[in-house]
């Protein structure tokens, strides 16, 4: 049994598969179909989010004003109280919409953002140093107990006289010892911290690249037409370039 | 010949095609590594599978067309597991693409949303405008708070609102994301104050961030990447599209890791010197 697929739905994956070699293709040569994929991203992106806009209006203030709900009126006309920025007279009003909007904003994230990010952070990281038959996990805390402090003693400023250069005092040199040392410690942490980051993002770029391609394998067709027509693009941007160096050479 | 490629294209660019031959190759051809299950996907498969009979889900669909390849298998292959279970499933949106993965979502796992009905057991209400004040918002009172679906439906009448509509009704929420923002807006306005268990599906690059929050006993685990969500179909016994790109993507993670020792090799010699005394 064969399933027609609609002929919207064919277009659109078709011409998923070539913008997507289009975008790629910059890797090699910036061509012209290269920048009428990033003008279409940019342009269809910007629509795209114009309509959604539109939607919440309709959906959170038209209606509910249609249905009677005046209370709507006191946020809708927060919001366009930001459009006064155009009128010379009273641009000055534009600043209470951003200022409501940072202020609420502000409020709510505040209220519970020492208990989440601070207070469950800092009891989570007083770990046990010694677990029973267990040396994985008790090196595991010991390692994380020792990271912890150094990163926190490397964003100490100025505690331990002399310890980033200046004059060193006799009786601080054994504390400065003990302390480079932890701060060491903080230090290889953190770039082994930086390392996993670094490493996970290349882990989401390679996904990202074998997304586009199990798309581009879907619709082989669009695919081979969009790789040559990008071929002879970049063939085209390789003569015009060349072109203009020999221009250029020859005026006097 | 190899003077010819060189004066078309730079090391960089060959470095580019190789990747993509490679990536190409290993898609069309799978090799079939072995894959193990890793401890958190586990914990995580375990929870959900302790959920109570009709659970009530919270999944805030928060991610773009390219963060889909890794998220929406993972987000695919719990729902298919929760499905079993007679869930009644809230989702939302938090970033204006949302919509537009809701319904590749829906055309991805059709056999799940064959079996909700829409309005009884589950509703999208679509993009939410406002981040964090919606978030917190939400927690309040759904019903109240969004009038219609994302397809203009009015909320008020839908029969899963009168089991569903306040955070403290709340089973568990699926934050499903490829932002950090959405991991502190549903931190700070559903853990902390209601106490409600979150589970992260997030890409790759995020995972080092969130953790902490997993540590702390703020979120009830993590899965993290295709690794993951490959993992989870394996567990659930339906081997999808993750599955099918994990080879690609270690074939890909060799060959870098074989750039960086090269780089490095041929680096070495040219590695600036310094005499003895002179500093760096």
């Amino acid at each position: 049994m064969t399933v027609a697929i609609p002929f919207w739905d064919l277009l659109g994956t078709g011409m998923g598969a070539a913008l997507t070699v289009w975008l790629f293709s910059f890797v090699f040569k910036d061509n012209l179909l290269y920048k009428l994929a990033e003008h279409l991203f940019i342009g269809i992106s910007a629509a795209y989010s114009f309509v959604l806009a539109l939607d919440s209006i309709m959906k959170t203030g038209i209606t509910p004003l249609q249905q009677g709900d005046i209370s709507i009126l006191i946020p809708m006309l927060i919001g366009l109280v930001f459009f006064t920025k155009y009128l010379s007279k009273y641009g000055w009003v534009a600043r209470f919409g951003p200022a409501f909007v940072i202020g609420i904003g502000l409020g709510i994230a505040v209220a519970t953002t020492p208990e989440s990010f601070i207070l469950k952070q800092v009891s989570s990281s007083f770990l046990p140093l010694w677990i029973p038959q267990n040396p994985v996990m008790t090196i595991t805390n010991i390692l994380m107990t020792l990271i912890v402090w150094g990163g926190l003693t490397y964003f100490v400023f100025g505690l331990v006289p002399g310890i980033r250069g200046g004059k060193q005092s006799t009786a601080s040199k054994g504390i400065n010892r003990a302390y480079k040392a932890i701060m060491l410690i903080g230090i290889y942490g953190m770039m082994v911290g930086f390392g996993a980051t670094f490493a996970a993002t290349i882990v989401t770029r390679v996904a990202f690249l074998i997304g586009r391609l199990i798309d581009l394998i879907a619709s082989p067709e669009a695919s081979i037409v969009a790789t040559i027509l990008v071929a002879l693009a970049i063939a085209y941007a390789y003569r015009t370039e060349k072109t203009r160096a020999s221009t250029t050479a020859r005026k006097p | 010949m190899i003077d010819r490629i060189y004066h078309y294209l730079s090391i960089k660019q060959i470095l580019y095609a190789l990747l993509l031959v490679i990536v190409l190759t290993i898609l069309l051809f799978p090799i079939g590594l072995p894959q193990g299950i890793s401890a958190s996907t586990r914990a995580a498969y375990n929870y959900v599978g302790k959920l109570p009979q009709t659970p009530k889900l919270v999944v805030d669909v928060d991610y773009e067309p390219a963060a889909g390849t890794e998220l929406q298998p993972m987000l695919g292959a719990v729902l298919r597991q929760v499905i079993a279970k007679n869930p009644k499933i809230v989702f939302v949106s938090t970033i204006n693409t949302g919509p537009a993965m809701f319904e590749r979502l829906k055309a991805y796992v059709p056999d799940v949303f064959a079996k909700l009905k829409e309005g009884d057991d589950y509703v999208y209400l679509g993009f939410l405008t406002g981040t964090e004040t919606a978030v917190a918002s939400l927690g309040k009172g759904m019903k109240e708070f969004v009038a219609q679906d994302n397809y203009g439906k009015p909320t008020a009448n839908m029969p899963i609102f009168n089991i569903i509509d306040k955070a403290t009704d709340v089973n568990l929420v699926l934050v499903v994301t490829s932002s950090f923002d959405a991991i502190e807006y549903w931190v700070r306005q559903w853990e902390t104050p209601y106490t409600i268990p979150l589970l992260f599906l997030v890409l790759s690059v995020i995972a080092p961030s969130a953790q902490p929050f997993v540590s702390a006993g703020q979120a009830v685990g993590m899965l993290s990447g295709q690794k993951a969500a490959a993992e989870y179909e394996l567990l659930i016994g339906r081997p999808g599209s993750a599955v099918a790109a994990t080879d690609a993507q270690s074939g890909a993670h060799m060959l870098i890791i074989t750039y960086i020792i090269l780089g490095n090799l041929l680096y070495w010699p040219m590695r600036p010197r310094t005499k003895k005394g002179q500093g760096k």
